[in-house]
């Protein structure tokens, strides 16, 4: 692995953190959120290293925060977030190779953020052992479609920046 | 790892579909579990992915509380309620009570699930109390 691929997949990593960090704290400040609900824009860095390095890139970021919900929230949280982040990463990967075609950012942000909580539900579902907890979905379902969209366009509006920044 | 790709903008006809299909599928799903009578609720407890208890709400005439693994939920005329839980982040607790039909709430760290739902395939006329 080149240096500098280390060093980006790093600042990477640690922005994910951050960004998911804060947004724990803010989460209760935000009305009308689905109980467990969360902004995801944790998603941002992983669409944009499925940019700059496809899937292994948003594997990597997942792997990161995985490790980090094991030590501050336990096992639970950091197999849902493993079932989540996984399906979201293989999603929005497959979809970066056709960006512009299929979906714009927009699209890839929202079907990310609908994987991630379908995946996430998933886990929930093997973890308490019944799929009746899909019930819950179609509070996700319309929430992961404002949040994706929120994410799929900062980081629309961020790529062109994004990449000045690596040609340099 | 430069990227090469150029960066299109704007949306395309395929974020038009998926937004369209997305509110359409919510849509149905949330006309098709809140709507119907309320008064012919039952509650459906799971633990660790066993039916534990199937209670028909409209039948209580005083409220009560029952412990299902580590959780305790108080159960009413008009729904149920997780009051505590022994798990970390108390979401189960956040979602207050649980009162329609379609609605579901999961204690998942103490693998415990609560589904309301109606009678199924029988309509209010055709309980017998």
């Amino acid at each position: 692995m080149k240096s500098k691929k280390v060093a980006t997949l790093g600042i990477m990593g640690a922005l994910a953190l951050v960004l998911g960090f804060m947004e724990n704290m803010l989460v209760p400040d935000i009305p009308f959120l689905p109980v467990g609900a969360k902004p995801g824009l944790s998603n941002i860095v992983t669409m944009y290293a499925a940019t700059a390095m496809g899937l292994p890139g948003a594997v990597y970021i997942t792997f990161i925060k995985v490790i980090f919900a094991l030590i501050t929230r336990g096992v639970t949280a950091s197999f849902m977030s493993l079932c989540g982040g996984l399906l979201s990463a293989l999603a929005v990967s497959i979809l970066i190779k056709y960006e512009g075609k299929i979906f714009s950012f927009l699209g890839i942000g929202i079907t990310g953020a609908l994987m991630h909580n379908m995946g996430q539900l998933f886990g929930a579902s093997v973890i308490s052992g019944t799929f009746t907890i899909f019930n819950y979905a179609k509070y996700l379902l319309i929430f992961s479609l404002i949040t994706g969209a929120v994410t799929g366009s900062m980081l629309m509006l961020l790529m062109p920046r994004l990449n000045k920044l690596q040609q340099t | 790892m430069t990227i090469d790709k150029e960066i299109k903008k704007g949306i395309t006809r395929g974020d038009v579909i998926l937004v369209a299909a997305v509110l359409l599928l919510s849509a149905i799903l949330f006309i098709m579990s809140f709507s119907g009578e309320r008064e012919t609720l039952r509650a459906e407890i799971y633990l660790s992915g066993e039916k534990v208890q199937e209670i028909l709400l409209s039948d209580i005439t005083e409220s009560y509380t029952i412990k299902i693994g580590e959780c305790e939920l108080l159960i009413e005329k008009n729904g149920v309620t997780f009051i505590s839980s022994e798990c970390s982040d108390k979401l189960c607790i956040k979602k207050g009570k649980l009162t329609r039909k379609g609605d579901a709430m999961a204690c998942v760290p103490e693998k415990v699930v609560v589904n309301i739902k109606s009678i199924k395939g029988k309509t209010p006329d055709s309980v017998t109390y």
